[in-house]
């Protein structure tokens, strides 16, 4: 599998046998129709959107939004990797090893894909 | 290790049930979708599915060995010829394979549809009641042909090629 989708919320929804109208309910809100346009990929829900639906499916974030998460991970990674190669020495010598851990040891949760598989 | 993303599709007349599978553990997105016999509707349709779930591979029933009328046929070479011009993999699973496959879950759908419940138990509310001797097939049960289909391809499917049909005998 080349990555995960963006979100699995439609996923988590449908196993919890919720309505989009009460997920909508239990977010403070009146109408499935926003919920509609994040499980669709329309819209990237707000941080505290996301944190509701954490609170709800009980999941974590990471899981629930693991493309969003991955793609986020994935450019955090090669931003490292520039930041690294254009740094002064000093500088360098003192977050250097930070950014190479983020390179070299990212998230567990971005597990590679098996080429095989793939 | 992650698994491929499976789309599997099962085609009854006038509707096309869908699974979406990541491994044979993880049921992600299951449903209906009304098609006609509109061949550019149908491909649309078809296209929103593949653009949404981002299937690494597509399975199907193998056109050659099924023994549905003439509408599915055409649904079935209208996937296979879209899937091969726009670069997808599809796998073709043969119905005698996904009998021999499915054989232990029980002699019947409604009997198969009841023990993938228990595997999914998100499906439980889809399984239909016993039906009488003159009631139709409940159509949902379709559902249920489709997650088999992905699970049968997830048993034999990293023994196979991409893009290639796999025929079982009869």
């Amino acid at each position: 599998m080349k990555e995960s989708l963006p979100n699995y919320l439609r996923s988590y929804r449908q196993k919890s046998g919720l309505t989009q109208d009460e997920i909508a309910f239990l977010m403070g809100g009146t109408y499935g129709s926003t919920i509609t346009r994040h499980e669709e990929y329309v819209r990237i829900p707000t941080l505290e959107t996301a944190f509701g639906y954490a609170a709800i499916y009980r999941e974590d974030p990471r899981v629930l939004f693991a493309g969003l998460y991955e793609g986020r991970l994935r450019l955090v990674m090669r931003r490292a990797d520039t930041l690294l190669a254009k740094l002064p020495s000093d500088r360098g010598s003192q977050i250097g090893g930070f950014l190479q851990g983020l390179i070299n040891d990212p998230d567990s949760y971005l597990v590679p894909c098996d080429q095989s598989e793939c | 290790m992650r698994s491929k993303r499976v789309l599997a599709l099962e085609f009854v007349s006038t509707i096309c049930a869908f699974a979406v599978l990541e491994g044979p553990e993880r049921l992600v997105e299951w449903g209906t979708r009304g098609i006609t016999s509109e061949v550019s509707d149908f491909l649309s349709k078809l296209e929103r599915e593949v653009l949404r779930y981002r299937p690494d591979v597509i399975v199907v029933e193998d056109a050659g060995l099924s023994r549905k009328g003439k509408r599915v046929q055409d649904h079935l070479a209208w996937v296979e010829q879209w899937a091969a011009d726009h670069d997808h993999q599809w796998q073709s699973v043969a119905r005698p394979e996904l009998q021999d496959w499915g054989a232990h879950l029980g002699t019947n759908k409604e009997l198969r549809a009841s023990a993938l419940s228990e595997l999914f138990p998100e499906l439980q509310s889809l399984v239909p009641p016993p039906r009488k001797i003159w009631q139709a097939e409940a159509k949902r049960l379709s559902v249920f042909v489709a997650i088999e289909r992905a699970l049968c391809f997830y048993e034999s499917g990293s023994k196979r090629d991409s893009k290639k049909r796999i025929h079982s005998e009869p």
